[in-house]
């Protein structure tokens, strides 16, 4: 049981004759001397001493360890079997201001702030806000319906239809300096992280309902920097002279405020009912993998920035044609033709290459794979489609563990986000699960028996017209960039978190 | 305290006008451990700490996350 170290999040510095202790958004800088010579301060720094476990004599010491206490440097265990809901909120909230302070510490805001991401950025982080807003209705929606207590779907009724309007009212980009329609808006394809954020927090909502109440709550608590938000925008709208750019972004604050939107989440997570132990840490584990979808969506507004300098929106496909000068999607340019989705497949996975996975996360996308057909089963009104899922549920090797494990990375919860949001359509399922096999993705690869059925029917039962086209080139332009995400280097779900 | 109160609680805070020399704020009845530099300066000189002693805010926050 720890009683009063240093949080994890806590990092000590030495530069030049300062001892720098930096947490969240401070930098607390002692004397290097006074550390040097003070061994009760230097045992704390080193984390060989608990704030609790000493007596301290010297007021100086004293002092210093009341500072850091008062800004929740140190760590006290509340771990235990069970949490009343309003225990569990006091434990996120540590948690959750070591989230803030990483998110706000991305390098993408101070390159906002002086106007030196260039518009295809600005633009991406703009409309990424515009699509993190229209998740909300969408994910409250489940909620209204799938959670499981009363008292909370009747909530998720009336918070829905505070919030499903709010993209529609306050985010598309209605400025005279900027030609940006609202088509183009609606029309904008998600960043890969702004996509998965929303079909993640969809299939929580059917899954986890204190993980979607912790996630709402981080959100909806943001309104806390109110007054550090109306100053960046008041610097970005003077870095990029576009004056009242943000006017309608604080009139949507202003509104979170005056429906005290987060003091609503507040008196939910002030009952008194009790959470096991196990549910919450694996409702934080989830809430985790949204906030990472949030800061990932940073990364990825910097690289969109990185394509060029021209504005290129990530418009869907038009026509059959890929081309980069038209659509920040694509990397080439291609007319894509097909009479079927097996010819289509086969287009599309001769567009990129793709890095194998690493192999710790074979056995979590398999799953993902199998659980997608699951789903898509369920869905299903037609008598082929049934059969061939069935098919390919058989031929994969039946799941062993469904859990998220530690090394999870957030690409790889994307993915099985995406799969599972596809479920909806088998044919689309079946499509994303063809170009991935054809891209040599082991954990998509069903037994010999399943693959044939999957291709005989792509081809038979899933012809396409040409209006079909670009709506299927568009989801595997998304499913191609998610994948070469996965690919990439990705950050993995903390193995522990600070309870 | 109402939420109309503890939201103008929140501004005063937040505009510097509280008179606060508490850098633990509660806001909206979230607790944060934010404040000014001069603020957070001013409780350090309160507990009697070494001399040369400073703390900096190392990170402002941005735009809201959205819902």
């Amino acid at each position: 049981m720890d009683h009063g170290r240093l949080r994890d999040e806590v990092s000590i510095e030495t530069v030049g004759e300062e001892v720098i202790v930096h947490h969240r958004f401070i930098d607390l800088r002692l004397p290097r001397g006074w550390v040097d010579k003070t061994p009760e301060i230097r045992a704390i720094l080193n984390r060989e001493a608990d704030s609790d476990a000493l007596g301290f004599q010297d007021k100086q010491v004293n002092g210093i360890v009341e500072f850091l206490k008062l800004q929740d440097c140190f760590f006290h265990s509340r771990a235990k079997d069970a949490y009343s809901l309003r225990e569990i909120k006091d434990i996120f909230e540590s948690i959750a201001l070591g989230w803030f302070a990483r998110y706000y510490r991305h390098p993408v805001w101070n390159r906002l702030r002086r106007g030196e991401l260039n518009l295809n950025g600005f633009l991406a982080w703009v409309l990424h806000n515009y699509h993190v807003s229209r998740a909300a209705g969408k994910s409250g929606s489940r909620c209204a319906v799938l959670f499981p207590k009363r008292e909370l779907r009747k909530f998720f009724r009336s918070d829905v239809l505070e919030e499903y309007w709010h993209c529609d009212a306050f985010y598309f980009v209605r400025h005279p300096d900027l030609s940006i329609s609202d088509d183009d808006v609606k029309s904008y394809v998600p960043l890969p992280a702004s996509l998965a954020f929303e079909q993640y927090t969809v299939a929580v909502a059917e899954t986890d309902w204190l993980a979607h109440l912790l996630i709402s709550y981080f959100q909806e608590s943001s309104i806390r920097f109110y007054a550090d938000c109306q100053k960046f925008y008041s610097e970005v709208e003077a870095a990029y002279n576009l004056p009242d750019f943000f006017k309608t972004w604080t009139a949507h604050m202003r509104l979170d405020f005056d429906h005290g939107h987060a003091d609503n989440f507040v008196e939910i997570l002030s009952s008194s009912d009790n959470v096991s132990h196990e549910l919450f840490v694996g409702s934080l584990a989830a809430a985790w993998f949204a906030f990472s979808f949030l800061y990932s969506s940073l990364d990825q507004i910097e690289a969109e920035a990185a394509k060029g300098a021209a504005v290129t929106l990530r418009k869907p496909i038009r026509g059959g044609v890929l081309d980069p000068s038209t659509s920040s999607l694509c990397r080439v340019v291609r007319r894509v033709e097909g009479t079927n989705l097996l010819e289509f497949a086969r287009v599309f996975a001769s567009l990129d290459e793709l890095q194998p996975f690493e192999p710790g996360h074979t056995a979590f996308l398999a799953n993902g794979v199998l659980e997608a057909l699951f789903y898509a089963m369920s869905f299903s009104t037609e008598h082929d489609e049934i059969i061939v899922l069935g098919r390919l549920i058989e031929a994969f090797p039946s799941g062993k563990d469904s859990a998220v494990q530690d090394h999870t990375s957030s690409a790889a919860m994307a993915i099985v986000s995406f799969l599972r949001a596809q479920a909806c359509s088998a044919k689309t399922l079946l499509f994303v699960i063809q170009i991935a096999i054809n891209l040599g993705c082991e954990w998509a690869r069903p037994a010999a028996g399943g693959r044939t059925r999957l291709e005989a029917f792509l081809k038979t039962d899933a012809v396409i017209d040409r209006d079909g086209w670009d709506r299927f080139a568009t989801s595997a332009l998304q499913w191609i960039e998610l994948l070469n995400w996965g690919a990439g280097a990705s950050e993995a779900c903390p193995s522990s978190f600070e309870i | 305290m109402s939420t109309a109160q503890t939201h103008s609680f929140e501004l005063q805070i937040e505009s510097g006008k509280g008179g606060s020399e508490h850098a633990a704020l509660t806001i909206s009845n979230v607790a944060v451990n934010l404040a000014s530099d001069e603020k957070l300066q001013r409780l350090l000189d309160l507990l009697e700490v070494p001399k040369g002693t400073r703390v900096t805010i190392s990170t402002k926050a941005s735009s809201s996350v959205v819902r």
